[in-house]
């Protein structure tokens, strides 16, 4: 448990162990200045330096702390060190002397102040190390670590042969401190990542690094000087003062570089934030194309994008209507000034044939006075798709600048992704609608195929044969069969105003109504009155139904039918073809009583081989290419050539005939076709 | 597509609607326009030319039923005029020359409308 613990904080174990360590050390050493000891604080301060570091690396990582925050924190720190260095001075002088003296109480007091003061250091100075490293590590072009792992490598040399030679010869670490710091000077410029700043944070950076470079090089003067600090420090570890000294020169050294970098920076940050905000919305924009369903966020998007990408105080988008545009979305700008400008431009014809982004003034125009605000200057983009012109962006500055070229170019960059985006905007949309159309149809076309009957019933009397060709909209065409009652036949044919889903629930009720009242009522007129008197309690005002109700009686061999503005009944007896048109209003025309006055029952008593002909308006009102309707006669003249056939032959004929007729045409209305013949004398 | 278009013309206190091209479920609403606009102004009297009409479907004959009792409820009517015999046979078929009266020029029924 214990170990696993460590084992989890390895570095923080390690950490402690070493100072600790360099506590005992020093409390043991009591003064003793042997050479073996001394390299023995610096291994073991080395340790501590190394295992500090890790940890601060990984919380740096973790946190992800962002590079201003680091900047802020060096500088704090090195605060914090000058704080340190001030209030130890008070008592410092007494605290070297008995750190050096012989093991008593007192020497173990100034051990215990005194290594909590090394500590302090130690995490300060690799703090600002690892700080120092992720900088130069992060966003470089050219990745060559081993400057930095030799800057490492020669600043441990120099602390080590410090200590080793400090009492021989200085020169070599010298020497090794000299490439140290030429490696640092190195190590300090192409900084690159200040270029992903803001303007606001440049500012701030510039603050921080200017602070940072001026405690730096105090804390470096109290380093390098033989002072009260750098001894105290020299009682833990000889060669820490050496690296301490080192790591206050790169901050130094890479921070005045960074206050330079950033000072040149600063004339062109505005232009650099403005050119990374323009790649950004263009990304950001490549990933909207993909995503966006909904065109009026889609527009109210890229109206928004096209303000911050020209830093345009207003923009907006018009989309071509007619001979008309209208505004889909607009920011920072009223309806009326829109107007303005839109007259001013698009219907002056200052912008026809417009192929890329333009500049206008309005500055000196007349149209300039008419505006509720100070405008001066406009881009007008496009949108234009591979052979018109949809629309246009706009975007219009108040302040007397006019735009630059290169705000225009950018526009007009923009305005090629938002007139992509705003096409497959629209198509999705239209798609979608005809889909649901489509499926709204396949309803309706389900419906009216599940009302009408599967099977045409078969009497020994009687010979039944119907064809139905339904529209694609659905023409709103029904027919019905009546068996029920005994030596009887029965049916009804009708076409409901209207097409569609409406036209298909009309049906469906009017399927219920005939089916009911052909139990209860025996005559077609009777049953035709009373249909249009439910109907009047559902029905829309300008929806009605044309009907023809017929009965055969298979005893009396009597048919007798009415007709509800449907079209005629045809009878081919003798090779002659009677048409019968008697009276009758469509059902749902009126709800009086002159509904059933004006509706006449007609008798016929059937003879052998007697054929019945029913059918709807969508044979005659065929249309051909040239719009002509089939019409009355073609039809007449196509039964009459077929008049020795049998009943399927005769049905498969005229619809044959229609379509040759029709040849590529649409079907405009549903096709229904009734054909009975008499088999009894 | 096949296209339909109005013109509507005023004799005094009577409102005439010329009706061009052809009238079906999706021309439908230009004339339903069209009676809206003349029941929201108060005209009544509307005679319907058809002189220009090529063809009219059983859509295009709900938007006079969908109007007429609103216009006679405010002693107004809707008259037909000059339909070509195909036209009016559509009329007949469905048993309208009941329910409108139907002229042969636009001029008697106008003059209708004086009587």
């Amino acid at each position: 448990m214990y170990l696993n613990r460590i084992y989890k904080n390895f570095h923080l174990t390690i950490s402690i162990i070493s100072a600790l360590l360099l506590f005992f050390i020093v409390t043991l050493k009591a003064g003793n200045t042997s050479t073996i000891f001394s390299v023995l604080q610096d291994l073991v301060a080395i340790t501590l330096l190394f295992s500090l570091s890790v940890q601060i690396k990984e919380y740096i990582r973790i946190n992800k702390i962002s590079f201003l925050s680091l900047t802020f924190a060096v500088a704090v720190l090195l605060g914090i060190l000058l704080m340190s260095i001030w209030t130890a001075q008070m008592f410092m002088d007494n605290l070297v002397q008995k750190l050096n003296a012989e093991l008593s109480v007192f020497s173990f007091a100034s051990n215990v102040v005194g290594i909590i003061y090394f500590c302090i250091f130690a995490f300060g100075l690799t703090f600002i190390f690892v700080v120092l490293k992720e900088f130069y590590y992060s966003k470089r072009i050219k990745y060559n670590p081993i400057y930095f792992q030799l800057l490492i490598a020669f600043g441990i040399l120099s602390a080590l042969s410090f200590t080793i030679f400090q009492e021989i010869n200085q020169a070599v670490s010298t020497a090794f401190m000299v490439v140290t710091i030429l490696l640092i000077v190195k190590n300090s410029f192409g900084i690159s990542w200040i270029a992903f700043l803001n303007k606001k944070e440049k500012y701030k950076l510039l603050l921080i690094s200017l602070a940072i470079t001026v405690l730096a090089s105090v804390l470096v003067g109290y380093s390098a000087d033989i002072s009260l600090h750098s001894e105290t420090l020299k009682s833990y570890s000889t060669g820490f003062n050496r690296i301490a000294l080192l790591i206050l020169i790169y901050s130094l050294v890479y921070f005045g570089v960074l206050f330079f970098t950033v000072l040149f920076h600063l004339p062109t940050a505005e232009a650099f934030d403005r050119k990374a905000e323009e790649v950004s919305s263009l990304h950001l924009f490549s990933t909207l194309i993909n995503q966006v369903i909904d065109f009026d966020e889609l527009a109210d998007t890229i109206t928004d994008l096209t303000r911050k990408v020209s830093t345009a105080d207003a923009s907006w988008i018009v989309m071509k209507n007619g001979n008309t545009y209208e505004t889909i979305s607009l920011k920072n700008i009223s309806e009326k000034d829109i107007t303005e400008i839109n007259n001013y431009l698009l219907y002056s014809g200052e912008c026809k044939n417009l192929t890329k982004a333009k500049i206008c003034s309005i500055e000196k125009s007349s149209v300039k006075s008419k505006l509720s605000e100070h405008l001066s200057s406009v881009i007008i983009s496009p949108l234009k798709t591979q052979t018109e012109v949809k629309g246009y962006l706009l975007a219009a500055r108040k302040s007397g600048l006019l735009f630059y070229d290169d705000e225009a170019k950018a526009i007009n960059a923009f305005s090629e992704y938002a007139s992509i985006a705003l096409e497959n905007s629209r198509l999705l949309k239209e798609s979608i609608e005809k889909e649901r159309l489509e499926k709204e149809l396949d309803v309706a076309r389900e419906m009216q195929r599940k009302l009408l009957p599967a099977n045409d019933p078969k009497f020994n009397e009687l010979q039944i044969s119907s064809i139905f060709i339904p529209a694609f909209e659905v023409g709103g065409d029904f027919f019905d069969y009546y068996t029920d009652k005994e030596n009887e036949f029965s049916f009804i044919i009708g076409d409901v105003a209207g097409k569609g889903i409406s036209a298909a629930f009309v049906m469906a009720e009017i399927k219920g109504i005939f089916e009911s009242l052909s139990k209860i009522l025996a005559s077609p007129k009777e049953i035709l009155v009373k249909a249009n008197r439910i109907l009047s309690r559902t029905l829309h005002r300008k929806n009605f139904v044309s009907a023809l109700y017929g009965k055969i009686n298979f005893i009396t061999s009597e048919f007798e039918f009415a007709r509800a503005g449907h079209c005629p009944a045809l009878l081919i007896r003798d090779g002659e073809i009677i048409k019968y048109q008697p009276k009758g209003l469509a059902l749902g025309l009126d709800y009086t009583e002159s509904f059933s006055e004006n509706l006449d029952d007609l008798k016929i008593k059937l003879r052998m081989n007697d054929t019945l002909i029913f059918y709807t308006d969508g044979i005659t009102e065929s249309k051909n290419q040239n719009n002509e309707d089939f019409g009355d006669n073609r039809f007449v003249e196509t039964i009459k050539r077929n008049l020795d056939k049998n009943i399927e032959q005769i049905a498969r004929e005229i619809i044959s005939e229609v379509s040759i007729f029709a040849n590529n045409s649409t079907q405009y209305d549903d096709i229904t076709l009734l054909i009975l013949r008499w088999n009894k004398n | 597509m096949a296209e339909f278009n109005t013109t509507l013309k005023e004799q005094g206190d009577i409102s005439i609607i010329k009706l061009k091209g052809y009238l079906d479920a999706h021309t439908a609403p230009v004339l339903e326009n069209k009676f809206n606009e003349l029941i929201n102004n108060n005209k009544y009297k509307i005679v319907v030319d058809f002189r220009d009409l090529a063809y009219i479907s059983s859509a295009g004959l709900g938007v006079f039923m969908a109007y007429i009792e609103k216009v006679r409820e405010n002693q107004g009517d809707i008259k037909l005029a000059s339909m070509s015999d195909k036209v009016y046979n559509i009329f007949d078929l469905l048993g309208f020359p009941l329910l409108y009266e139907i002229f042969k020029t636009e001029e008697e029924a106008i003059k209708k409308f004086s009587e």
